[in-house]
């Protein structure tokens, strides 16, 4: 039989008041088991405990049931009292009269009867308790400090002070919050950055402080004393071990990005240090990726990287950037096709970048300047020496990159010049060829030997090159010959293939085509034969089989074609040569309609019967595609080719033969150049990998692409594409000359300067160059540290709320001059972008009338927080006292709705305010609108009760502080809650206002709620105070309330193993007699130490295995038994 | 003159279901005049809107019955979207506007006058017609000459016509204006 | 894009070149208009300061009309007081179905509240309009700078009028800048005109228009354009009558966005009876008619 006493609590007159407290005494003394009942005022006061005590004796009671308010509140204060009693502490039921009876009903009798019911279960709970023992468990003694800010730097701060380890964990790449933004401090008005910075270097300095910033907490296992956190040090791309502080690689940089410490009102470089006196006082580089232009070139050149040199004058950098990659700026410049203006984020507001004609700028200006120099080979010269085999664009681009390793390089050319297809393939209206050798020379410089006139199998072969001792090989004799038209009559006189045409006549033995030519293609090898044999005084005609839209050759080829004359007759193939004794003399060709699209989604043509028309003409140009020539590589030994006549190799350019590589249009078929250097690249790279037995990547170096959205981009200022000038038409028609002139310095510069900045970081790396220390990582990764904890505090802070979008009525943000608190602070920041003065964004000169508005965001349920945002009145009260005091004779009106200045000093700070002349007006601003350079603020006086207007010319909204981005997240990781403005909530808003309801993690500053820093360093001491007192012992007690397994009810199903949210149970392997024999099963087993009790598992049991202690399923049947019979 | 506010219980009443209708919660206005601010109409209003509200929060509603404001309030409801508390001004001016005239109470008699003119004139042809409706309201108002230097213009232009179109079926629409007027005041 | 159309006793009379240019415009880009027999007035302002079940019934009626004679099709209507006493009644219409009861109680007929009311900024803003009239646009208005003017009740109230920006809404913006024109950013997109004030109350209206002419001048536009008889035509009036008035010196000629539409697709100011406006607006016309058409 137990001995139960039953403890009922009037709580002052919260219960009394709405609970017959005499009833409930007289129905508990008849519960079963119940031997002593009493009532009390107070029972959680000191001589509350003191007579249950006395009772526990007196009456011999084994068990007690307190009636009193949530157990929330005081359950672990009645247990304290039972540990210095006979009774355990776990032989008590806490039956809430409080929360969930008097404070929630109003009629009294009901309430009373409900009480009742609350006792009679607690009672029948409590007869089923039995005494519970908890284990100990050791204290990890470091503690984590989430966010850098005045109250994480405080707390870090005073728990190092107390001699225990601190982490503190930074987003940013410097510690100091939102503090070190702001210039002046209310009252006080000392020097906000005079009083954080030697607490931001007390805290770098400090022997138990690691900082670890643009670091960001990941995950976090485990329970109070013994957390593990997963912590992401996000890449910096600086060795901050090296990095001295300096800021070379600043003054490098050629990037101006936004600068967000400044709230966008100032700019700095994509290698930064967060402000002058960051800590750490080291460089970071911010790169989103890579730029999509240089993603999507083939040879991933780093355009972004030579634009943002040529935007700030720097040509030669920017050439040098170029090189890294080719030595061809000035060929590319002219005739690639871009793939990188195709992928320009300009495409998403205006146009592209003209980054092919800014890249050949920099060409054509340093051959201008003289400045086309040498390339210097920095490698050891090696000894192995290599052939390649056809001097187009892969072969010569191979060699190039060959050369710069310092290996020995011959590249065997058929042709009477180098250049292939560069050379005799496109004409010289679109590439001056002395560009083209002065680029060919750049390579000869290097060493590389070139013999032209060399026809591999006629004057030289494998073997015979093994011989002399050639290492290894790489194949780039391109595709020279053309594909048949497959019609009667192909072969007569007159008939000529495209890319014979175009050599014959680039080799300057001017073909005679005649009057009438016809080009037969849709290819860029079309467009160059038309163009040409219209420059040889012919009248063209291109006949191509599909219409227009399908035409593979490059648009602008097509407009330039067509604007110089040629004809084009769409939809229309040729069924048959017609001559007369031999001599070609008209084509009969039949007209087409579109089909259904082909596998590459192309229309194919398919020809209207009847619809024969014959065309007269004198030549007539194949140019329907281009193939490889077998015939000589064949003759020297070399037989490999895929199904469509190409070279075999793989996409790393390797061929069967261990030594021979392969690559351009020889191994892909007819393709840009830009793609033949990029193949020039690879085989390079699988050379030497070849040679040197290495294995470096064959591609670049590449990061994800840095894509941007258009709405990201809605503030940028629209520009227009340069214009690429050209020579007259009429030269155009009659003569070689280059078509287009380029771009002169001014239209390239202004050009180069469009640039958005993508990725941010531009990869130009000049910072490399620029960085003594050689400190710049340029390929770091994020890392993920793990580290052990016994408490954790969160610090996270808040951020601005984002008014733009909620009021349009102020602008919606497209009024540069009206502009938030904090954007005020930095403009009159010393160190802020306008070094102190007040000046307006939009024309930086010096607003003599400012308007603050107050509660922008806050208290205002319609379009942004219900809430007051605490410190607003007051920095607003700042505000207009530093506007009245540096801008000479200015006017201050601060439209309000209160004012409340609860602190120290505030009322007197805000009367000072006054008495310098601000003009505080009582009501919300309506409308604030753009009238003649002023913005016109409606508003009501409404103390006087009537609209007024002013004309400002400075706006400054005090907006709301919300929870800093990604607390939502964070609270998910660590597994506590926020309230529905998303702060963090603290475990109980008077009693534990820096706790949570996670034992062992802890909160202070904004993150639990707006407030200003007096408050926000106080609440930092407190949680110090809270995890000083935690470490103070050396090991915890855990919570005996947890689940326990009775292994011979469990069937292992593992149900509870799933359901587990803390993963403390596993399955495990037990031994036990049945009958004579010894069996082995799987029965559930629970891990003590992660256990936290929440019973999951016990409901989830189907046999009902397992127990949580204290919550029994004997206990709760027995209350609902009381309740129920 | 000192105003007590030991207004009636039954005053109180007649404000709650006032502001019911209007689906407003007086206590939700903090007062802070950002409906006066924004109102295109406040500078021609005896009380501004945050007064009228005020007014009612005091219990004070005759006050508020007999003001020009509700009546000069022209129904363009940038108040309420721009109000912080989400109290509808612009709907309770209406409700007001209806209270008063069941109460015959019309401090601005033009605007009540067009008002009148405008519903007959759909009474009689079902569809509002704009020379009619000028001219009778011109007499009526006694504003003889409002805007008749407009009125050749008008005609040149062929943008008034004379004979006016009306719906067929004219008892229809008659039948719905007077079940719907019952209780309201007639037209 | 086919609609059940509601002209709106305006229409008739002082809209007369909204008429024109609508039913021009709907013509060239293939929109089918169709209206809907016996409608009747909206009631306007007068009938819901009257009684809120004045206005119910009066455009419930049309509503049910509507929906008996074209019962899958959406009902476009160019007044942006018709728009939103309709839109109001169908919004009670749907809000309960004690509220729908009671309203075909009230016009003895069967109505269940089905079709969408829409206004004609939301009909010319869908994907298929804004190609089709792209494709007509053969007069570009090249860089006439227009100020788009709403008005209040095609953007409030915000859950009656729709999707559009209450304080800066772009429809009109968007669907004027396929005309070639520039729309300006300005300020008083959707202040009042006055409204019905401006018969009842002038002394109160007339200085609400003043007060959207400056800011139109102030933000360097030439025209204004606006999507409402009565806004249209209290801009229009009162124009001239303030310069002689105050001495000020507007000249931004006032017209309905569908007539500057209309004329980008060729019409000539006289077909959609751009003449008709009070203050002059025929000479800006032309002159971008020369300068557009030249430019193309």
């Amino acid at each position: 039989m137990s001995r139960i006493g039953v403890f009922v609590c009037h709580c002052g007159s919260n219960i009394a008041s709405g609970v017959h407290i005499d009833k409930v005494v007289e129905a508990a003394k008849l519960f079963p088991n119940v031997v002593y009942c009493e009532d009390n005022k107070y029972t959680c006061s000191e001589p509350g405990q003191f007579k249950i005590k006395a009772a526990i004796v007196e009456h011999r009671l084994d068990r007690v049931v307190v009636c009193t308010c949530s157990p929330r509140m005081h359950e672990s204060t009645f247990r304290k009292m039972l540990k210095g009693t006979t009774i355990n502490p776990y032989m008590l039921e806490v039956a809430n009269l409080r929360e969930q009876c008097s404070w929630v009903h109003t009629d009294k009798d009901k309430a009373t009867d409900k009480a009742i019911s609350l006792v009679r279960m607690a009672a029948a709970k409590v007869n089923e308790n039995t005494s519970l023992f908890p284990s100990k468990i050791k204290v990890t003694k470091r503690a984590l400090v989430i966010g850098g800010g005045i109250a994480g730097m405080q707390t870090a701060l005073d728990i190092a002070d107390a001699g225990h380890q601190v982490t503190l964990v930074e987003r940013e790449p410097s510690i100091g919050g939102k503090m070190v933004m702001l210039d002046k401090t209310f009252p006080t008005m000392d020097c906000s950055a005079c009083i954080s910075t030697p607490k931001m270097v007390e805290c770098s300095s400090h022997p138990n402080i690691t900082i670890m910033t643009s670091s960001e907490v990941e995950k976090v296992d485990g329970y109070i004393g013994n957390f593990q956190a997963i912590i992401r040090q996000k890449a910096r791309y600086v060795d901050h071990s090296l990095c001295k502080g300096c800021s070379d690689c600043m003054d490098a940089c050629p990037v101006q990005a936004r600068n967000n410490f400044d709230l966008g009102l100032g700019k700095r470089k994509a290698v930064y240090t967060l402000f002058p006196q960051a800590v750490p006082n080291k460089a970071v580089i911010e790169k989103k990726g890579a730029s999509p232009c240089k993603f999507n070139c083939p040879a991933h050149l780093d355009a972004h990287g030579y634009m943002a040199l040529t935007g700030v004058g720097r040509y030669e950098e920017a050439l040098g950037v170029v090189r890294r990659t080719t030595p061809f700026a000035g060929v590319l410049g002219r005739v690639c096709f871009h793939p990188c203006e195709e992928n320009c984020s300009r495409n998403k507001i205006d146009q592209p970048l003209a980054i092919a004609t800014v890249k050949r700028f920099l060409a054509d200006n340093a051959r201008k300047s003289g400045k086309l120099g040498k390339i210097a080979v920095t490698a050891e010269p090696k000894d192995q020496k290599i052939a390649i085999i056809g001097s187009g664009p892969a072969g010569l681009n191979c060699a190039y990159m060959l050369a710069l390793e310092g290996y020995k390089v011959t590249v065997f050319e058929a042709l009477p010049k180098p250049g292939g297809m560069l050379k005799v393939g496109i004409p010289d209206y679109r590439l001056d060829k002395a560009v083209l050798a002065e680029e060919i020379k750049l390579i000869e410089d290097m060493g590389v030997e070139i013999k032209c006139n060399t026809r591999i199998g006629k004057d030289i072969s494998f073997k015979a090159l093994r011989g002399k001792g050639y290492k290894a090989f790489f194949i780039a004799i391109g595709a020279h010959t053309d594909s048949k038209l497959n019609v009667p009559g192909e072969d007569a006189l007159g008939v000529v293939a495209g890319v014979d045409f175009l050599r014959e006549s680039n080799l300057g033995n001017n073909p005679k085509p005649g009057k009438r030519v016809i080009v037969v293609g849709g290819g860029n090898v079309a467009m160059d034969a038309a163009r040409t044999a219209l420059r040889l005084g012919s009248d063209v005609t291109v006949l191509y089989r599909r219409s227009e839209a399908e035409m593979p050759a490059n648009a602008l080829e097509i407009d330039h074609a067509r604007e110089e004359g040629v004809k084009f007759e769409f939809l229309a193939a040729p069924m048959e040569i017609i001559s007369e004794n031999g001599k070609l003399s008209g084509v009969k060709s039949i007209r087409n309609r579109l089909g259904e699209p082909d596998a590459k989604g192309r229309r194919s043509p398919v020809p209207i019967p009847g619809s024969e028309f014959i065309l007269g003409v004198d030549t007539l140009i194949k140019a329907i595609g281009q193939k490889v020539v077998q015939e000589d590589l064949t003759a020297a030994g070399f037989t490999l080719y895929d199904r469509w006549g190409n070279i075999a190799a793989n996409a790393e350019t390797k061929t069967e033969l261990a030594d021979v590589f392969a690559g351009g249009d020889a191994q892909t078929g007819p393709a840009t150049v830009i793609e033949a250097i990029a193949a020039g690249n690879k085989a390079a790279k699988a050379i030497m990998n070849y040679l040197e037995g290495t294995e470096l990547p064959i591609e670049p170096y590449l990061m994800p692409e840095a894509t941007v959205e258009a709405d990201e981009l809605k503030n940028v200022p629209r520009a227009a594409r340069g214009r690429m000038p050209m020579i007259p038409i009429q030269d155009r028609r009659s003569t070689f000359k280059e078509a287009e002139l380029g771009f002169d310095e001014k239209t390239a510069v202004a050009e180069a300067l469009r640039c958005v900045n993508c990725a941010v970081c531009s990869e130009c790396r000049a910072c490399e160059t620029a960085c003594q220390s050689k400190a710049i990582l340029r390929e770091q990764e994020d890392e993920l540290i793990t580290q052990d904890f016994g408490a954790i505090v969160v610090t996270t802070g808040y951020e601005l709320i984002d008014w733009a979008p909620l009021y349009g009525e102020y602008g919606g943000g497209r009024y540069p001059d009206v502009i938030t608190g904090l954007q005020f602070e930095r403009l009159v920041n010393a160190s802020g972008p306008t070094e102190g003065h007040i000046l307006r964004p939009s024309d930086q000169t010096e607003p003599k009338n400012v308007v603050i508005i107050k509660c922008v965001g806050s208290r205002d349920e319609n379009k942004g927080k219900a809430y007051c945002s605490r410190a607003c009145c007051m920095y607003g009260a700042k505000h207009a006292h530093q506007v009245l005091d540096k801008i000479p004779d200015s006017r201050c009106y601060v439209f309000y709705m209160d004012v409340r200045t609860a602190g120290k000093g505030y009322e007197e700070f805000y009367g000072r305010t006054r008495e310098d002349g601000a003009m505080y007006l009582r009501g919300r601003v309506a409308k604030i609108y753009q009238e003649g350079g002023k913005l016109i603020c409606k508003g009501e006086d409404s103390l006087l009760g009537k609209a007024v207007t002013v004309e400002a010319d400075m706006v400054v909204l005090e907006t709301a502080m919300v929870p800093s981005p990604g607390v939502v997240k964070l609270a998910g990781i660590l597994g506590i809650s926020t309230d529905p403005d998303k702060w963090l909530n603290e475990a109980h808003p008077k009693l534990r206002p820096v706790e949570t309801n996670s034992a062992g993690i802890f909160l202070a500053g904004t993150c639990q709620g707006p407030k200003d820093i007096p408050d926000t360093v106080a609440q930092a001491g407190a949680a110090a105070a809270k995890v000083s007192a935690l470490f103070s012992n050396d090991e915890l007690e855990t919570n005996p309330m947890i689940s326990k397994v009775i292994d011979e009810k469990c069937s292992g199903c593992g149900l509870c193993v799933g359901c587990c949210p803390y993963t403390a149970i596993s399955l495990q392997e037990i031994e036990e007699r049945v009958g004579a024999l010894r069996v082995k099963r799987l029965v559930a087993s629970v891990n003590h130490a992660l256990c936290q009790g929440c019973g999951a598992c016990a409901g989830a049991c189907r046999p009902g295995a397992i127990d949580l202690q204290g919550f029994s399923n004997r206990q709760l049947l027995e209350e609902v038994d009381a309740l129920c019979l | 003159m000192e105003i007590s506010l030991n207004t009636p219980a039954a005053t109180l009443a007649e404000i709650g279901t006032i502001v019911d209708k209007a689906h407003v919660e007086l206590h939700k206005c903090y007062q802070c005049g950002k409906c006066t601010a924004g109102c295109p109409m406040a500078d021609s209003m005896d009380i501004t809107p945050r007064e009228v509200i005020r007014h009612l929060q005091l219990g004070l509603l005759a006050e508020v019955l007999r003001c020009e404001a509700v009546w000069v309030c022209a129904s363009c409801h940038t108040c309420s979207a721009r109000c912080p508390n989400e109290v509808d001004v612009a709907h309770l001016m209406e409700v007001l506007r209806q209270e008063a005239k069941k109460r015959n109470i019309t401090p601005v008699p033009d605007v009540d006058k067009f008002a009148r003119i405008f519903i007959s004139n759909i009474r009689s042809f079902g569809k509002s017609h704009e020379v009619v409706l000028c001219a009778s309201y011109n007499v009526w108002s006694g504003h003889l000459f409002q805007d008749v230097m407009t009125f050749p213009h008008l005609v040149m232009n062929k943008l008034v016509f004379f004979k006016p179109h009306v719906v067929k079926d004219k008892t229809a629409v008659r039948r719905i204006m007077d079940k719907a007027l019952k209780g309201a005041d007639k037209a | 894009m086919k609609y059940s159309y509601f002209p709106g006793c305006a229409m008739k009379g002082a809209g007369k070149a909204y008429d024109f240019s609508i039913k021009y415009v709907t013509k060239k880009i293939g929109m089918e208009l169709l209206e809907i027999d016996d409608w009747n007035c909206c009631g306007a302002t007068a009938a819901h300061s009257t009684s809120a079940d004045l206005a119910l019934g009066l455009n419930a009626r049309t509503l049910a009309l509507a929906e008996a004679q074209y019962p899958d099709l959406e009902i476009a209507v160019p007044c942006a007081a018709c728009y939103s006493a309709l839109r109001s009644a169908l919004f009670s219409a749907r809000s309960s179905k004690e509220k729908l009861a009671k309203i075909q109680d009230l016009i003895e007929m069967p109505y269940e509240g089905k079709n969408e009311v829409i206004s004609f900024l939301e009909t010319f803003s869908r994907p298929d309009a804004m190609k089709a009239i792209t494709e007509n646009v053969v007069k570009p208005l090249g860089g006439l700078k227009v100020a788009c003017y709403y008005g209040c009740l095609t953007s409030r109230p915000a859950k009656i009028a729709g999707p559009d920006d209450v304080e800066n809404p772009m429809q009109m913006d968007d669907i004027v800048a396929l005309t070639g024109a520039i729309s300006v950013d300005w300020a008083f997109k959707t202040e009042c005109c006055g409204g019905a004030h401006h018969v009842s109350y002038q002394k109160g209206a007339v200085p609400l228009v003043d007060r959207i002419l400056r800011n139109a001048q102030a933000n360097g536009a030439e025209a204004i354009a606006t999507a409402c008889p009565l806004c249209c035509l209290n801009l229009d009036m009162r124009q001239g009558e303030l310069n002689k008035k105050n001495g000020t010196d507007y000249n931004i000629p006032i017209y309905y966005f569908t007539e500057l539409l209309a004329m980008s697709m060729g019409a000539t100011p006289k077909e959609v009876g751009v003449e008709k406006h009070f203050f002059p607006a025929l000479s800006l016309m032309e002159k971008y008619l020369v300068k557009g058409g030249s430019a193309v």
